[in-house]
């Protein structure tokens, strides 16, 4: 009987062989056949060929695609698409924020010309990439989410929908492009990139995860895509895509009041940290054993109550609305986008000074209304609070205000991201405004070290 | 629905068996807590979401149980309704309105002249409403701003921690990727829900006991 290898559901299945012919590592005997996830099928191929099993997955076209975009690709952009040609067409490229990215992904479909799956993170992310494929290659292209769901050769989905996307059209690509690949880890978010046969895969991201996010216990993402194969850092792009740009740490001090009940909380909570050693037992999970602790320890739970009562307070300090106050004047012909902590403070600037605020609240309309009135000119000034962090673009701004230090690293690199586009040879200014003689300091600092390390 | 980190401290793993830490619902401290917590949320009747939340924050104090008081606390909330105060003009017009004055001061500045009063007022002119409710209507269709407006269902203190145990047994079901039942009656029920939502199952008879 003639043997062949089929695509459903996201998995591989190998028609006409028993169980008794027993199949190597990954297939497994299950429901009378053997069977495997679908990403196996790039290293399967030579095993299929050498026991002449007909290899019914590969349904992917070839495209006749023109490049309709005239702008020449930066060296950069040039060596990254090498390096993942040299790899096999496999593999991650670490490119910051606003160094083009996207266009990177264009040459490489220009390059494979096979039908190809762009994932992203955000149904905004897919907006823009439907927009770019289409300028590009000038052709009609799918978009496949929750509103709407049209597959063709090429074809933009998210994060979330890629999950049913693959489970039915999974072998109809041969080359899937993950945009903000560091979401690949999340449990549910990774399972699209198991299921797709599709051998050739690119990763793209400002900010690949550290060794312990990059593995969910289940897979890791250079199995899934590869390996890191190029990386670019945002000091070796400085004036040659993006626009030049200077950080000015600005430092306020608490009034008397917050200054006492800052360091009334600051007590209870460092008092507890360090009795307990938490930091030198547990590393960088030690806020998770607080936070466990804080169900069975009294003390832990006054503990963990004193920190939220002093970031609260940090991210609503009086001083920094004063600085903002002053800023926003200082800088009264430029566009400013400000970037909060929390969404009450986000809110509670758009009341005093009305203008523009983005949250994860705000309806897509409204958000729309928002960027489209920021790019028009209309609103001077947006107020967000975590919204804008990925990939959305808004050249306009060359001021960004970012009040409160506590965000983590990747947060805020990608904050830097968002003003520092390149549109004229114009300096960029980020301002972050940190209270003094509190947490704000050492993790600021913190920050500032992380992105002077050669990596 | 409880969500993750409700039922996942309520859990306990002994081997490859999982244990439902569930209430006794004839416990004096759980029946007190329930109580209170139905009084508090009667009393918010007409009060935003916000303040709810406030509310209950105050409630859990420096408890170590705060996991149950927030469980609780979500299964009241879940089965209420919360709605948005009705304005006459729609929030979002009022924004875009004010918005384009923006960035405002409370002094007038060189490029801004208007102070943040005038501006207001000058809006609420336009579009016909009391200045002072400008501020309130501002951000109306927040939800935080939405004022509980119906309870739902009247619970006694045993009833909601008996729904609460119910609702972590939900929460545990839910993560569940495969579930084995064995159906001895009302299989129609079970096969209606199966094709509704579409689930993969495995039909087996179960072998006959001896005799």
């Amino acid at each position: 009987m003639k043997t062949t290898a089929f695509f459903q559901g996201g998995t591989l299945v190998l028609q006409g062989i028993d169980e008794h012919e027993r199949q190597p590592a990954p297939f497994r005997f299950i429901k009378g056949k053997w069977r495997c996830e679908g990403y196996h099928y790039g290293s399967l191929v030579p095993y299929l060929r050498e026991r002449a099993i007909r290899d019914a997955v590969a349904r992917w076209q070839s495209l006749n695609l023109t490049l309709h975009e005239n702008r020449e690709p930066h060296d950069y952009q040039v060596e990254a698409l090498t390096s993942w040609e040299n790899a096999g067409r496999r593999g991650s490229i670490i490119l910051p924020t606003g160094a083009g990215k996207t266009f990177v992904a264009i040459q490489a479909i220009q390059h494979v010309k096979r039908s190809t799956v762009i994932v992203a993170p955000t149904i905004d992310l897919l907006h823009q990439w439907y927009a770019r494929l289409v300028n590009a290659f000038a052709i009609d292209v799918g978009v496949y989410y929750g509103g709407e769901k049209r597959v063709l050769p090429l074809t933009v989905t998210t994060y979330h929908s890629a999950g049913d996307l693959m489970a039915e059209y999974g072998s109809t690509f041969k080359l899937i492009i993950f945009d903000e690949v560091h979401h690949l880890p999340a449990p549910t978010w990774g399972e699209m990139a198991l299921m797709a046969p599709a051998p050739l895969r690119m990763g793209l991201t400002a900010t690949y995860p550290e060794e312990e996010e990059q593995s969910n216990g289940r897979w890791r993402i250079d199995e899934l895509i590869g390996p890191v194969i190029y990386t670019k850092r945002i000091e070796d792009l400085i004036g040659q895509q993006l626009a030049r740009y200077r950080t000015q740490r600005l430092r306020v001090d608490l009034s008397p009041e917050e200054r006492q009940s800052y360091d009334a909380d600051y007590a209870i909570y460092i008092d507890f940290v360090r009795s307990r050693q938490l930091q030198r037992h547990h590393g960088a999970r030690w806020i998770m054993e607080l936070m466990r602790l804080s169900a069975v320890d009294a003390q832990a739970r006054q503990a963990f109550l004193a920190r939220q009562r002093l970031l609260r307070l940090l991210a609503c300090a009086q001083g920094k609305f004063n600085a903002l106050d002053a800023l926003l004047c200082e800088y009264a012909t430029e566009q400013i986008l400000v970037f909060t902590e929390q969404n009450s403070m986000a809110y509670e600037i758009a009341y005093r000074h009305l203008v523009p605020v983005i949250t994860h609240e705000t309806g897509a309309a409204e958000r729309k209304h928002i960027l489209d009135g920021f790019q028009a000119g209309r609103y001077r000034v947006i107020v967000t609070s975590r919204v804008l962090n990925e990939g959305v673009d808004v050249p306009e701004a060359k001021v960004a205000i970012v009040l409160g230090g506590t965000s983590g690293a990747r947060e805020y690199i990608q904050r830097l991201g968002r003003i520092l586009r390149k549109v004229e040879n114009r300096e960029a200014v980020l301002f972050e405004v940190i209270a003094r003689k509190t947490l704000e300091e050492g993790r600021s600092q913190r920050r500032h070290r992380k992105r002077e390390d050669p990596c | 629905m409880l969500t993750a980190d409700l039922v996942k401290p309520r859990l306990r793993l002994r081997g490859s068996e999982i244990f439902i830490d569930m209430l006794n619902t004839g416990d004096n401290h759980w029946l007190q807590t329930a109580a209170d917590l139905i009084a508090l949320f009667q009393q918010h009747k007409g009060q935003s979401q916000a303040d709810w939340e406030r509310t209950l924050e105050i409630y859990e104090g420096e408890r170590l149980d705060y996991v149950v008081v927030r469980g609780l606390a979500k299964v009241l909330t879940d089965a209420a309704t919360f709605t948005s105060v009705a304005t006459s003009v729609h929030p979002a017009q009022i924004r875009e309105r004010l918005f384009s004055y923006g960035p405002v001061f409370t002094t007038p500045q060189l490029f801004q002249p208007k102070t943040r009063y005038e501006v207001i007022q000058h809006v609420a002119e336009e579009i016909g409403i009391p200045s002072q409710q400008v501020g309130a209507m501002l951000f109306a269709d927040r939800p935080a701003t939405y004022a509980l407006n119906d309870t739902g269902p009247e619970r006694t203190p045993e009833g909601l921690l008996a729904r609460y145990n119910l609702e972590l047994a939900r929460g545990v079901l839910y993560w569940a990727t495969q579930v084995q039942i064995e159906v001895h009656s009302g299989y129609k029920d079970l096969w209606k829900y199966l094709k509704l939502f579409k689930l993969m199952f495995w039909v087996l008879p179960i072998e006959p006991a001896d005799g």
